[in-house]
């Protein structure tokens, strides 16, 4: 009997030994940066965070990359736009680390879509539709066994905006307000102008 | 009388012009609920994780793959992990097969599978290739030779493999590696797993 219960705990201790070796790896909260809107000169920030998962602490960087496919046009390798900061990275596990991926869109950079071939390319399956990456790979501690994500990247070039939008914006949201402090600049300053003559 | 009405007008636009006034001022504070017929909706989507490079039984991560000493333009076909070690290597046969390691996908959904490497040093490498299959499936006999480089560079990287695993499921991966004519050389290189959606 005493034997028996010893033979359940081993096994018990076994599992809990082979849980504790169980392998993950590095987790991202977005797996495409497809669409993102700028204008020729603009600088696009966004925000990505990679989250560790595994027991040990594993180390990496970021990088870019371009599907070249035959007939491609001169907007599908917008590598050159791209930088990620910070680019080398260690990560423990539930450790949260977060990354800004800058486009610069460049000032002759002609309006439409730039990096892909389509809108859809973000969606899950579309990876025909995809040119211009951003890859994070990492490793254990003395691995040479890497793992990573490929994350599509895509820009849609708009026109500048107009300098006047804001002003012309924050008219229309108070239009009443403004007409309405208008009828009462005149009918205090109508009495006023009367007693002057 | 005409004096009074005037004076009477007078009064009037200054009771207008402060009517107006707390309108506006009313307004710009107001809270106006229209209706009530609103709902909360709430949804979350799972992280995506790197494909996990576990041993050729377990779900323990290796972090090295070896490729044992050969001959000068020598085929090496019996890579190992350094979990499962020497002793249980890499076997390419028509009817027991082993990989080298299993690719494990811990993302929510499904990954298509990418491989690069980088260039060999030492010049060691004339070229590498690799096969993927389920890990069931025993009969893996030959890797294509220089499917991942031809030429020991990372000319090739990444290659789509045009395999997909899905979530929670594993894959086989069987390399072979094609020596060098350079006798007494040695050389390190990286593999990488990547993994899309």
């Amino acid at each position: 009997m005493k034997s028996k219960s010893t033979i359940v705990i081993a096994l018990l201790l076994g599992l809990l030994l082979v849980q504790g070796s169980f392998a993950l790896a590095t987790s991202v909260n977005k797996m495409s940066l497809t669409n993102l809107v700028g204008y020729p000169g603009k600088t696009i920030k966004a925000e990505i965070a990679l989250e560790g998962t595994d027991i040990g602490e594993r180390s990496g960087f970021w990088y870019t990359h371009y599907k070249k496919i035959e007939g491609d046009n001169d907007r599908m390798d917008i590598t050159s736009w791209i930088t990620v900061e910070p680019k080398d990275f260690t990560i423990k596990q539930e450790e949260t680390k977060t990354f800004t991926v800058k486009v610069k869109v460049p000032r002759n950079a002609e309006l439409g879509l730039w990096g892909a071939t389509s809108e859809e390319a973000g969606k899950e399956g579309h990876s025909n539709e995809r040119r211009t990456y951003i890859i994070f790979k990492d490793a254990a501690s003395g691995g040479n066994v890497y793992s990573g994500l490929l994350i599509p990247v895509s820009v849609k070039v708009t026109e500048s905006p107009n300098i006047w939008e804001p002003v012309i914006n924050f008219i229309m949201q108070n239009i009443i307000v403004i007409v309405l402090s208008i009828v009462v600049l005149i009918l205090v300053a109508r009495p006023l102008l009367k007693r002057k003559k | 009388m005409h004096k009074l009405i005037r004076k009477l007008l007078g009064k009037l636009n200054i009771v207008l012009a402060l009517t107006l006034i707390m309108v506006i001022v009313g307004g710009l504070n107001a809270t106006y609920v229209l209706a009530t017929n609103e709902a909360t909706q709430s949804a979350s989507s799972a992280a995506a994780t790197t494909i996990t490079v576990v041993g050729k039984v377990a779900d323990t991560a290796i972090t090295t793959i070896t490729f044992p000493e050969g001959a000068p333009s020598a085929t090496i076909s019996t890579p190992y992990n350094d979990v499962d070690t020497v002793s249980d290597a890499q076997v390419l046969h028509a009817t027991t097969s082993e990989p080298v390691v299993r690719l494990k996908n811990t993302s929510a959904g499904a990954l298509n599978i990418s491989l690069s490497i980088s260039s060999w040093t030492g010049s060691i490498a004339a070229s590498e290739g690799y096969a993927l299959s389920d890990p069931a499936t025993t009969t893996t006999s030959a890797v294509t030779d220089n499917n991942l480089s031809t030429d020991g560079t990372n000319g090739l990287s990444p290659v789509a493999t045009g395999v997909s695993v899905s979530a929670a499921a594993y894959k086989a991966l069987y390399l072979e590696l094609i020596l060098s004519s350079s006798a007494g050389a040695t050389g390190t290189s990286t593999l990488t797993i990547l993994g899309e959606s």
